[in-house]
């Protein structure tokens, strides 16, 4: 298998008033077709940032700088216009965010919100959108799809909002898929059912899952390979049963040490 | 729906609770309307018949009733000062003010929304700075005074209209309608500069939110964020002050007809009171508050439309 | 950021000489601001009539200055009287609530959602002009608001810990209310303070133009506007200059409340 996206030495900058803070420092990484990468570390390590940075949402705020490249299927996202970034965005590569409450919009339904990528990118009909929005919240497992098509966020509780993000990001059949922190501010049992469901994507659509969350613990049952970030700094690399059991860094023996004991025995 | 109905339940209560407060209030006024309605004439024999007529000597609150019931049958009483039904000296008024305060509110539409959107697009650019320091001054321009400046500039110095030089819309609607164009700005460009500062807020506010991040995930350009999402989220606080505008500017009418000599309701009210006419005072007033309690009561159904979240 | 300073700067200097103008009409005008001088109808602004003079040969400046100092007379007064009210009002629905609350803060909704220079006029239309007419008016009329504005604060605080705290020491409540709470408001409170002036100035020279506002002898801005409307051909300035020191007024005070009001956001 190929790589589908290659980042090569990528480094993020605040820049301030006065002080330029660097965020990132120098990050490798890539991932290939069809599999789960985690990165692993704690608020403030970095991993957030890696990921916008990949998905395109950083350069619109004009006080970060960004060195290195970013190759998704060999184009570098950081040199191209601003156009045919746009072309990858919500298409080939598709982002699930961490505050399912906060990241839909208040006001639109949620069909159109499901289809919105679709609709920007595709050429279909508004009964076909509408089939392809029903299919995906089906394969989101969520119940009656014709009736939350014309709900709204608020009616909806937390874990079905997400699993309406999850529809949302995968209703293009993306390469890439982004998840930062998408269980985070779930129920620890709802978790465990998002966990399946970015299994389930990744089995049967072949979607390359990008999974960033600061509990190695769900990036142990979910992924195949992990990343762990420090202070913007990568720290840790390579198959995750073995990040787990002979961790390099202590910083990764720290973390792994946090983890309720019963949890290492699986 | 539901909402819908008790909006207008509220609506019809608070109506009527303010219709009854200024019955009451002109109750409370020393002196007998009769002996003013007979001015001069007055003799006792015929200020007891004519309280008689009018049903002064009953309770109060059965005046209230019928003084209510009569109103809704278009009876407002009889001036004063005229001597003749409120009903007639107001109806020609009313068309006057009304296309007066609808024609300034469009003109608040039309200069604060697209200004709004393009100052808060260009925030922080040198236009944007300019229209914003323009736009604190304008806030601060009583509409009075910029009809006098109007008046001065377009009427006396350029001549394109005649000050003082107002035409019947019985007479040459045409004439009637450009006549009240500089009155329109005069109310509306003060307002419309809020409403910029207002939605201009209210867009940049919004376009921190998370949700906006996930609308340019998924490829949309920077105009179907805008459009797509923003717009929809940042004007609700705006429709909520443009009914409060809409108030205001039928306050503002009222000072401006005087400014540019156009015989509306507002011109009559500030006769009326000075004259101490209160059957005219009263009818206009309650008017007034059916209009302004009406714009509220469609702010809150337009919003109910546009936020699903909206609950009683 | 550089800009918001020059922001706070322009707006002291302003009030500053704003406030300086009204006090003089107060104390000490160049001229007598109801002197009449036959010979100097409508001079033009010159070194001795700094803003001309009106069509009784009065002193233009000298009359912007009293009719300053009456307008920020009525104006302070008339938000003291809405303040206070309000406060009373706000407070005590605010921190008891129940259905006394209810009541009258549907009263309150009512009153608030209309114009005040309306509601002004009616209560002038039962008392007749004058300046203590249109104080006693304003000041009834803003009370609404502020009780409005108070009460959502005082609701917000009740609940905060402290006040809590200070319950289970068995402070009184009045005593909670005004010094353990009323002090956590005050930046919300001045910076609608700032406002309500503004609309205070706007409703008073608004009905002294209409002449049912203040009355003669008291000068008044509106009131010169509209004696300057006849004669706006041939005296410009009579009606251009207390227009002008209306509008800084009005922006002096409500650049004050924008710097209040980020002041309070800021924290």
């Amino acid at each position: 298998m190929g790589n589908l996206l290659e980042v090569k030495s990528l480094s993020i900058t605040f820049e301030g008033n006065q002080a330029r803070e660097k965020v990132v420092r120098n990050v490798s990484f890539s991932v290939m077709e069809g599999e789960i990468l985690g990165i692993a570390g704690e608020s403030g390590s970095g991993k957030t940032l890696t990921a916008l940075a990949i998905a395109g949402l950083l350069n619109r705020h004009g006080a970060v700088s960004l060195e290195g490249e970013i190759l998704f299927q060999g184009k570098n996202l950081l040199t191209c216009k601003r156009e045919e970034l746009r072309r990858y965005q919500g298409n080939d590569i598709s982002m699930v965010f961490q505050e399912p409450m906060s990241s839909l919009n208040p006001v639109m339904k949620i069909g159109r919100q499901i289809e919105e990528s679709i609709k920007i990118h595709g050429t279909l009909s508004k009964k076909e959108r509408k089939e392809k929005a029903i299919w995906a919240m089906e394969c989101v497992e969520l119940e009656n799809p014709e009736k939350i098509y014309h709900r709204y966020p608020h009616e909806l509780s937390g874990g079905m909002r997400q699993r309406v993000m999850i529809a949302a990001s995968l209703i293009s059949n993306p390469r890439l898929m982004i998840a930062d922190e998408p269980t985070t501010a779930l129920d620890v049992s709802i978790q465990h059912q998002i966990l399946k469901l970015f299994q389930k994507i990744n089995r049967e659509n072949h979607t390359a899952i990008l999974f960033i969350s600061h509990d190695l613990s769900l990036i142990y049952h979910l992924c195949g390979r992990a990343l762990v970030m420090y202070e913007g700094s990568l720290i840790e690399e390579g198959n995750t049963k073995e990040i787990f059991y002979h961790p390099r860094h202590s910083y990764t023996k720290n973390l792994i040490a946090c983890i309720p004991t019963y949890e290492k025995k699986v | 729906m539901k909402y819908i109905i008790k909006k207008i339940f509220f609506f019809i209560l608070t109506l009527l609770i303010v219709v009854f407060l200024t019955f009451l209030a002109f109750q409370i006024i020393p002196g007998d309307p009769a002996v003013s309605l007979l001015g001069t004439e007055g003799t006792p024999l015929k200020v007891a018949a004519l309280r008689e007529e009018m049903g002064l000597n009953k309770p109060v609150g059965e005046r209230f009733l019928t003084w209510v019931l009569n109103f809704m049958k278009g009876d407002m009483g009889i001036s004063y000062s005229y001597q003749i039904p409120v009903s007639e000296l107001i109806t020609d008024k009313i068309p006057v003010t009304f296309l007066l305060t609808m024609l300034s509110f469009a003109f608040i539409i039309c200069m604060g929304i697209p200004l709004g959107i393009y100052t808060s697009k260009h925030a922080g650019s040198r236009l944007d700075r300019l229209i914003m320091t323009v736009n604190q001054v304008t806030m601060a321009i009583p509409p009075f005074f910029l009809g006098i400046i109007l008046t001065y500039l377009f009427g006396l110095v350029l001549k394109w209209f005649v000050p003082g030089g107002y035409i019947s819309y019985s007479d040459d609607f045409f004439g009637f309608f450009t006549y009240l164009i500089f009155p329109a700005i005069a109310i509306a460009f003060p307002k419309s500069a809020m409403v910029v500062k207002l939605f201009r807020g209210s867009i940049i506010e919004e376009a921190k939110k998370d949700y906006v991040r996930t609308a340019y995930s998924r490829g949309n350009t920077i105009n179907g964020v805008l459009y797509g999402h923003v717009l929809k989220n940042a004007i609700l606080p705006v429709i909520t002050f443009l009914a409060v505008v809409f108030a205001d500017i039928i306050a503002g009418s009222i000072i401006i007809e005087q400014v540019f000599g156009i015989p509306g309701l507002g011109r009559m009210l500030i006769t009326s009171i000075q004259n101490r006419d209160y059957p005219v005072v009263q009818a206009i007033i309650v008017c007034i508050a059916f209009v302004v309690l009406g714009s509220n009561l469609l702010a809150d159904i337009l919003l109910k439309v546009l936020d699903p979240r909206i609950k009683l | 950021m550089k800009k918001p300073e020059y922001h706070i700067v322009f707006t002291v200097v302003l009030l500053g000489v704003l406030t300086f103008l009204a006090l003089m009409g107060f104390i000490h005008t160049p001229y007598d601001p109801d002197a009449m001088n036959g010979l100097e109808k409508f001079a033009a602004p010159d070194l001795h009539h700094i803003f001309g003079t009106d069509h009784f040969g009065r002193d233009v400046f000298s009359r912007v200055c009293k009719g300053l100092g009456t307008t920020f007379f009525v104006a302070v007064t008339t938000v003291m009287i809405g303040a206070l009210g309000g406060t009373v009002i706000g407070a005590l629905t605010g921190y008891f609530g129940g259905i006394l609350d209810e009541i009258i803060m549907r009263f309150n909704d009512v009153v608030a959602s209309f114009p005040s220079v309306l509601l002004a006029m009616v209560f002038i239309s039962i008392l007749g002009p004058g300046k203590y007419n249109v104080i006693f008016a304003l000041g009834i009329i803003f009370i609404p608001s502020y009780a409005r504005m108070v009460r959502s604060e005082f609701i917000k605080q009740k609940n905060f810990d402290y006040v809590k705290s200070a319950k289970l020491m068995k402070a009184g409540s009045f005593r909670i209310m005004f010094l353990h709470i009323f002090p956590n408001t005050t930046s919300v409170f001045m910076s609608s303070l700032a406002i309500g002036f503004n609309n205070a100035v706007l409703a008073e020279a608004g009905m002294s133009y209409l002449g049912i506002g203040v009355q003669p002898p008291d000068a008044s801005l509106g009131r010169m506007l509209s004696e300057s409307q006849a004669y706006l051909f041939t005296a410009p300035w009579f009606a251009i200059f207390p227009g002008i020191v209306i509008i800084l007024m009005i922006l002096g005070f409500s650049m004050l409340g924008d710097i209040l009001q980020q002041k309070n956001g800021g924290i």
